[in-house]
């Protein structure tokens, strides 16, 4: 446990230590405000009062581009540096290196959110009629943003841990999320006459999950979709980092 | 029991094989130097004892467990210094060797007492709250030493724990090897014979892959005391020489030493007929209309069996070799 907790600490210091991830939050915020910004102006009177959308409508676009550079050297530096080598020679299981990784991502990622707080009292201070912020949808917004960051970062440390190259863990994590986010809207899926193909493409997209959470409602479907998802993916990243075992 | 017992042990990276078949074992508390040229498949037959990599075939146990099933504990008792000294750039020492210390297992109220003792042990007291990113070459090596001992295991396994530092530091790293000895088992591998002169008594070279001497250096000084070290200089060029000079019954380890335009080489032959050879080396480079001049001879020393032994990498050892190594 005390392991555990050592890398996780590791992880997270290795985001507060280093300059790109504090640049990369900026973004961030600067782009949440953008929309949200947006979305107040554009909605003219309508209520926004039961929902948090004008600060999380576009989080599944602004992350696709933000977490994999957040993760991108997060086992891929380690690889390229040799740091993989003492890690993983001391008594450390290779699951406890995925896991930690990803706890601490998520860890900063949590951090990363917290200024969008501010958000709540600007829609309180504009008030009525557009802003009258509901606590209830606000808490699962946040839930639902959680979890889809956490889903974001075990597909960036899957990509991370393929390659010793950050660039190309963040270009094919990308390319994995457009994947994911895409798969339901690809012309040749939408045409597909099989009922179940297009369900299923709905279904693999995390925007609709997601967008359920921002309306206030928790649905186990969407649980389970982030939960085994995030859950495969560091499986896999798992297994990647094994591999050595068997080249 | 032996610390480290290595069994038939194959690595083979696609077709090329780096390691092929070797077997030694190193005792409790002995200091083994693992030497060989570059390539020879040291750092390849580290990281399988340190569990980093498995092995194609063969076995490896370290501190009583097998590395490849029990895994585990080979890496709680082992402490390794991997070669290129990797280390977090972006973490302060102290806070670095806490932070492994953790990772090995050291219990919370130890861990404080552990990571000073490691760090007097590598003298890097007086930076232990440096940036290591802001650390010379030398201070770093000493980092990732003080890493690798930092749980006090029985068994530490160290790749080039020299490369890169000052006659200084050298020296420094000796003394904490020399330090340390008798508790712990110690390999290490290195390219510098007079260097582990210093350290240990044993000796395990290998070269392209296979295990090319194991013993006691003072086996090999016996081995070596028949012999006498002839470098002389001659008009041919250097290439014909060496292929006639190789060609000469008696002649073992034909060197090229040539440095600028004359040629020089160097061979070993036995003291008992080093009148004779002369004369026919002499007498094979006149038939090639070279000459045979400045002729110096030397009684052999370890260190010539080993830069013989592990010189140009594709040429296949004559028969006269065999017979200095036997
Ligand atoms: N990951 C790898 N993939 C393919 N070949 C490899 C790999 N690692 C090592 N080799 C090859 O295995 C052989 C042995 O390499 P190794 O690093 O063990 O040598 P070494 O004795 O440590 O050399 P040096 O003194 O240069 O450190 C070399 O021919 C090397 O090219
Ligand atoms: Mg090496």
């Amino acid at each position: 446990m005390s392991r555990l907790v050592a890398l996780v600490r590791r992880e997270f210091e290795s985001y507060v230590l280093n300059p790109v991830p504090w640049v990369l939050t900026f973004f961030f915020l600067l782009l949440t405000w953008f929309f949200f910004a947006l979305e107040i102006s554009g909605s003219r009177g309508y209520p926004v009062r039961v929902t948090y959308t004008p600060v999380f409508v576009s989080l599944d676009f602004i992350l696709m581009f933000l977490m994999p550079l957040l993760t991108m050297s997060s086992v891929a530096d380690e690889r390229s540096r040799n740091t993989l080598e003492t890690l993983l020679t001391a008594p450390v299981q290779d699951w406890q290196v995925i896991l930690s990784k990803w706890l601490g991502t998520f860890l900063f990622f949590v951090l990363m959110l917290f200024p969008t707080l501010v958000y709540w009292l600007v829609l309180r201070h504009i008030g009525e009629p557009i802003g009258k912020p509901d606590p209830g949808p606000i808490a699962t917004a946040y839930f639902g943003a959680l979890l889809l960051g956490g889903l974001y970062a075990a597909i960036g440390i899957f990509a991370s841990s393929l390659t010793e190259n950050a660039l190309m863990s963040a270009f094919l994590s990308f390319f994995l999320l457009i994947f994911l986010i895409a798969v339901g809207v690809l012309p040749f899926v939408q045409e597909a006459s099989a009922e179940w193909v297009r369900l299923a493409a709905t279904y693999l997209s995390p925007h609709d999950h997601f967008e359920a959470f921002l309306r206030g409602r928790i649905e186990t479907k969407g649980l389970v979709y982030f939960g085994s998802t995030t859950a495969l993916f560091l499986f896999f990243a798992v297994r990647s980092l094994e591999s050595r075992k068997w080249r | 029991m032996a610390a480290i017992e290595v069994e038939n042990l194959t690595k083979r990276y696609g077709a090329r094989t780096a390691v092929d078949s070797i077997s030694f074992s190193v005792g409790e508390g002995e200091i083994v130097g693992f030497l060989g040229p570059n390539g020879a498949g040291k750092s390849t037959t580290l990281r399988i004892l340190t569990c980093f990599q498995p092995a194609s075939s063969g076995t490896a146990r370290v501190a009583g467990y097998d590395v490849f099933t029990q895994s585990r504990q080979v890496r709680e008792n082992t402490g390794y210094l991997p070669e290129s000294t990797p280390l977090y750039t972006d973490m302060r020492v102290r806070a670095y060797l806490v932070y492994r210390a953790t990772l090995k297992g050291v219990p919370r109220r130890d861990r404080r007492e552990y990571v000073h003792d490691a760090m007097a042990r590598c003298d890097i007291l007086d930076v232990s709250d440096r940036i290591i990113g802001h650390l010379s070459k030398g201070y770093r090596q000493r980092v990732g030493l003080a890493d690798a001992l930092v749980n006090r295991p029985p068994v530490l396994i160290l790749d080039e724990p020299t490369s890169g530092l000052d006659p200084n530091q050298v020296r420094d790293v000796r003394d904490m090897i020399k330090e340390i000895a008798g508790e712990t088992t110690i390999l290490f591998s290195t390219h510098t014979i007079p260097w582990v002169e210093q350290v240990c008594e044993r000796v395990i070279v290998i070269s392209r892959g296979r295990i090319a001497l194991d013993g006691t250096l003072d086996d090999m000084r016996r081995r070596v005391a028949p012999w006498a070290r002839v470098e002389f200089r001659t008009s041919l060029d250097a290439r014909p020489a060496v292929e006639s000079v190789q060609l000469v019954p008696g002649v073992a380890f034909v060197e090229n030493l040539t440095i600028g335009t004359r040629t020089s080489l160097r061979f070993l032959t036995a003291k008992a007929d080093l009148a004779a050879c002369e004369a026919r080396v002499r007498a094979a480079l006149a038939a090639q209309g070279g000459t045979f001049e400045d002729v110096r001879v030397h009684e052999a020393v370890v260190e010539d069996l080993f830069t013989s032994l592990t010189r140009g990498e594709a040429e296949e050892p004559a028969a006269t070799d065999a017979e200095v190594l036997a």
